[in-house]
């Protein structure tokens, strides 16, 4: 086992990517999943604990024109209770009242959660489907360089992303999205509080002239990393919402769903019971998108 | 019997500020100076036989101060269980602290003791075992079969009991029968999920006294089997009581590796060895017995049952522990005692396995059996037409019936009828809906379950403990010391015995306290358990407070120069009947007996003029003279959503007969915990094995589901019938097991009602419901 043998909580961003720039520190942000990995002995911890907390500047949330930028700090609470994103992206709102329990959602970071790379992770189906990217910070030639990764490309494996050992997250950002956009989450498990989900599904489309238009569409908990759900997605692109069409509308969505979502049994649910959620909440979202 | 002061009141539970900022008197918060850590190394095969354990790596590190394998333990083969005699013939012994055979995943096969966990934990990581693997068998009907894997030398098939009862002729019954109905139901192994660990202290002197502290629910049971595991006398063992237990629901009511361990260690490291369950090694330690249980019921037109047919078959696990005795419970007063029934008979098969071991858990049986009994009475009453209730009332008994277990007792205050019809009412049962006819993807139903006849403890069952004891000391300052043995795990039983003790001796509940001791000083207690403290405990403490009543009015009548039998006591004054101007305080009585026999005054040292000097008590051992029996009834509504095969429970109405409540929010507390068990029993818990190595899966709260708050419904209404039990304290009974033996088979009924799908197997998931619908 090893010892952690230097802990540090840097205020400044410089600081921190320089304690890290050897790829060998751990970074402890709200702590939700890194506690019970290392207790439970499924991950180690290195001898370097880096707090990323009390860094300034990688809290909040703020828009910059039309970009909407959520600091990698920012805690699951915190977005549940934004005022602006109540407004402009009610479907990240909706995920994070969703988001395990008062105490957790307290602690969590909206980072740590795109970090560890759960196919269940919450936050992730929604902002896949806002076309979220990430921004990833490095200390490289005695500065901070940043790079900006698509977040559907963000995730590799269970647990594993893109990003580098000695890079840190430290935002995600998206186009406010268009005024006729709509976003609806849904997910389940066998009980619905405090679960991690059986399945989620997020899914988002412009509405104009009766029709569907750039929809996209995320799932979780149905393939090794969460996916936009491309098949879905072009069964749906364009298609009108009037009552003679739309029930067929539904029925090639929810077929395709087939093609995206290739769930596996585990002690949680059966591949089964999570393919027929996902064709469920398809169909319940739609219907929901449809009515608004 | 109607001016009582401080029974039937919710008084304030002495110790919850104490808890609240953090319970200094859980045994998880116990510590010595100089105190070890210990850790075991448990068995990845559920079958095996050790051929070799090298621990010299181990010993060489740094820290570690002690290593134990089978080879420096006792090979003393014991049972586990607390609450019957070490040596009792109605018990399997079948288990040592640690064998060479391991019998399933987990099992601990060597232990270490260290200056800190975290170098435990290392240490176990350097311990080399050479197993040779042995075939195993998970399956109770596999394990039963020609050629399964021998699980215990000589046992065949592997088939550890196979007891039966019955009553008339049940061939002739089921002929007088005019319909006959019959069916298999099935159960899933389930965790308690007490919250504090098991956890234990040892303190083993030089002389080989043990001194241990422990998170468990009987007292006087981990004394006399811990002294059993280790060859010694119970005089050599003395367990302290904690002043509160984090949660037993059964689960601590039997020896655990710890215990035994803990002392063997702290014996070979000459200081205090502290071992603490991680939540896994919880899981693993005990859990409900699963059971498949087949009934054939036969009625007749009018409704009448004729014949009452069952077979069990319960998975003991790799160990025989409680499995045989909890088939009896089951089949008694699960199974055959609640509805009449001319001619019935019963057959039970206890059978082992290489699962983990199965224990006790809040209704011992009764769930399993309730879950099969109530889902075909909901078939019957649907294929005959009956209403369920109508069906109830015309096949159990009424007050003043002998006691179907014993017909030498009667069922003194006995109201299932009032439980059934008030239920009913409250619940809104005659706007029940056609099973099925609800329209919408989100279906409603009512269902209702009944359990009529349980047990206020364990009198007239062979070779369980059921008496108790108690101390009540009096003080100068005119408060009162309650001393016992029994264990207070978390359902009020302090506050509970505190009010029985205040009520009789006349005092304020605030004067009386909770005095905790240890098996040297305290008297014999049976455990907390088969829903007895109430009934039980609580007839002794009012023996004894009875008694310490008497002595001082005794001393109250010379300082007053009265009658003893004109005095009386109340709120803390004692004063003449008839006469309420002549009035002395408890407290002053105390004080003159207490004081010395030369008291210094204005005039020097004058002798008191009380001849009768000392400690004003009261003691008490005895057991009640019957077993008296709670009745239910529950009734929920439930709203089945077709889609995604979730059950909400919307609402529950929970009406039982307690006989007095003592206190009417711990009650309620019991209703609603054990609606949250039975909910979690019913929809969604359910230890889950690798079907290759037995290893649980289920094993941390992540992937074993409870439910939260969120999962209950927001209307629990209980209604609380308080016939007067003549044999109970102030007319009590009990109420704890009955409130889970019932949520699942409501549940099941009202699922049934909603959607016109019926479960024979629990928990009901969304999989299932969605199976059942077709859409899989």
């Amino acid at each position: 086992m090893q010892e952690i043998t230097t802990y540090l909580a840097p205020r400044r961003l410089d600081e921190a990517l320089q304690a890290m720039a050897d790829g060998a520190a751990t970074v402890l942000c709200g702590g939700t999943d890194l506690a019970p990995q290392t207790e439970s002995g499924a991950r180690q911890y290195t001898a370097k604990l880096l707090n990323i907390r009390r860094i300034e500047g990688l809290g909040g949330i703020e828009t910059k024109g039309d970009k909407v930028r959520i600091g990698a700090v920012t805690t699951i609470s915190e977005i549940r209770c934004n005022p602006m994103l109540a407004e402009i992206a009610p479907v990240l709102v909706e995920a994070a009242e969703h988001f395990a329990s008062e105490q957790i959602r307290n602690a969590a970071s909206v980072g740590g959660n795109l970090c560890n790379a759960s196919p269940a992770g919450d936050m992730i189906p929604p902002l896949l489907i806002l076309d979220a990217s990430v921004e990833l910070a490095c200390w490289r030639e005695g500065a901070v360089q940043t790079r900006l990764i698509p977040l559907e490309g963000f995730f590799v494996s269970p647990g594993k992303t893109v990003k580098r050992p000695e890079e840190l997250l430290t935002a995600v950002v998206f186009d406010r999205p268009a005024a006729d956009f709509v976003g609806k989450f849904r997910k389940s498990g066998p009980r619905p509080a405090l679960e991690i989900s059986t399945v989620s599904v997020a899914l988002g489309a412009c509405i104009a002239d009766g029709r569907l238009s750039n929809v996209r569409v995320a799932m979780g908990s149905v393939a090794p990393t969460p996916l936009r759900a491309r098949h879905v997605e072009a069964a749906l692109e364009g298609k009108p919402l009037d009552a003679a069409t739309w029930a067929a509308t539904i029925a090639v969505a929810v077929a395709a769903t087939a093609e995206d979502a290739k769930p596996i049994d585990d002690v949680r649910a059966s591949a089964w019971y999570r393919g027929h959620l996902v064709r469920v909440f398809v169909e319940e979202v739609l219907n929901e998108v449809r009515g608004n | 019997m109607t001016n009582l002061n401080v029974v039937g009141k919710s008084v304030l539970r002495q110790d919850a500020y104490e808890k609240v900022v953090g319970g200094k008197g859980f045994p998880v918060n116990i510590s010595l100076p100089g105190m070890l850590h210990g850790k075991m190394l448990r068995s990845p095969y559920p079958h095996a036989r050790i051929l070799s354990i090298d621990t010299s790596r181990a010993e060489k590190l740094p820290g570690v101060k002690a290593v134990m394998t089978p080879k420096d333990v006792p090979q003393i083969i014991f049972n586990p269980i607390f609450f019957m005699p070490a040596d009792s013939m109605a018990i399997h012994r079948d288990m040592l602290i640690l064998s060479d055979t391991v019998r399933f995943a987990g099992q601990p096969v060597a232990a270490v003791a260290a200056t800190t966990v975290a170098i435990a934990e290392q240490a176990l990581s350097l311990i080399d075992v050479e197993y040779e693997e042995l075939p195993a068998v998970f399956d109770p009907e596999d394990a039963m079969k020609e050629g399964a894997p021998e699980i215990h030398a000589g046992v065949k098939n592997n088939i550890r009991a196979t007891p039966s009862f019955g009553a008339g002729d049940v061939e002739q019954g089921f002929k007088e029968a005019d319909y006959v109905f019959e069916g298999t139901y099935e159960t899933q192994r389930v965790h308690t999920c007490y919250m504090e660990p098991r956890v234990c202290v040892s303190d083993t002197d030089s002389s080989g006294h043990v001194t241990i502290y422990s998170s468990i629910a009987h007292l006087f049971g981990l004394r006399e089997r811990l002294a059993y595991a280790l060859g010694l006398p119970v005089s050599k063992v003395t367990a302290i009581q904690a002043p509160y237990t984090g949660g037993s629901f059964g689960s601590k009511l039997d020896l655990a590796y710890i215990e035994a361990l803990s002392a063997l260690l702290s014996a070979k490291t000459k200081k205090p060895v502290r071992l603490e369950h991680t939540r896994y090694e919880d899981f693993i330690c005990n859990a409900r017995h699963p059971m498949k249980v087949y009934l054939k019921t036969g009625v007749k037109k009018d409704g009448t049952i004729t014949a009452r047919y069952a077979s069990t078959l319960c998975d003991t696990s790799a160990y025989s522990a409680h499995g045989p005795e909890v088939i009896m419970v089951h089949a008694y007063f699960g199974l055959m005692l609640g509805y009449r029934a001319p001619h019935t008979k019963w057959e039970g098969t206890v059978v082992y396995t290489n699962n983990m071991p199965g224990g006790a858990f809040r209704g011992y049986g009764a769930p399993q059996a309730a879950f099969a009994v109530e889902s075909q009475i909901d078939e019957i009453c649907e294929k005959l037409g009956f209403d369920p209730i109508e069906f109830r009332l015309k096949n159990t008994p009424r007050q003043g019936d002998p006691h179907p277990f014993n017909p030498e007792w009667k069922l003194g205050g006995y109201a299932l009828d009032q439980c059934l019809t008030k239920g009913a009412e409250r619940m809104g049962w005659s706007n029940r809906a056609k099973a099925g006819s609800a329209s919408g993807t989100k279906k409603r139903g009512i269902g209702m379950a009944a359990h009529p006849i349980w047990v206020s403890g364990c009198v007239g069952f062979p070779d369980i403990y059921e008496h108790s004891g108690a101390i009540i000391r009096l003080n100068v300052d005119g408060t009162a010391y309650l001393s016992s043995a029994t264990m207070d795990i978390g359902s009020g039983q302090n506050t509970t015995l505190c009010q029985i003790a205040a009520e009789e001796l006349g005092l304020k509940f605030e004067s009386v306290r909770m005095a905790p001791g240890n098996t040297d000083n305290l008297p014999f207690d049976a455990p907390t358990h088969a829903s007895r403290v109430t009934y039980s405990s609580g007839n002794a403490v009012k023996v004894a407070a009875a008694d310490a009543k008497k002595n001082l009015l005794e001393v109250a009548a010379i300082v007053m120069e009265a009658n003893a039998a004109d005095l009386e006591v109340r709120d803390g004054m004692i004063t003449v009947k008839g006469a309420p101007a002549k009035a002395m305080s408890v407290a002053d009585v105390v004080k003159r007996a207490e004081s010395p026999f030369m008291v210094v005054g204005a005039q020097g040292p004058t002798p008191t003029t009380l001849k009768e000097k000392g400690t004003i008590m009261g003691i008490s051992s005895v057991a009640p003279p019957a077993n008296a029996s709670p009745a239910v009834a529950e009734f929920v509504e439930v709203e089945v959503d077709t889609e995604t095969g979730q059950v909400k429970v919307l609402r529950a109405v929970y009406a039982h007969d307690l006989g007095r409540v003592v206190n009417p929010a711990a009650a309620q507390g019991q209703v609603e915990g054990g609606l949250q068990q039975g909910i979690g029993y019913a929809l969604m818990e359910q230890m889950l094995f690798d079907p290759e190595t037995g290893a649980c899966l289920t094993s941390d709260f992540l992937d074993y589901k409870m439910p939260t708050a969120v999962e209950m419904p927001s209307k629990i209404e209980c209604i609380f019938i308080e016939s007067n039990e003549p044999t109970g304290p102030y007319g009590a009974k009990s109420l704890s097991e009955a409130c889970l033996i019932v949520p699942a088979p409501a549940i099941a009924n009202a699922i049934y009602n909603a959607i016109g799908v019926r479960f024979h197997s629990l928990p009901i998931t969304p999989e299932k419901i969605l199976a059942a619908l077709g859409k899989l």
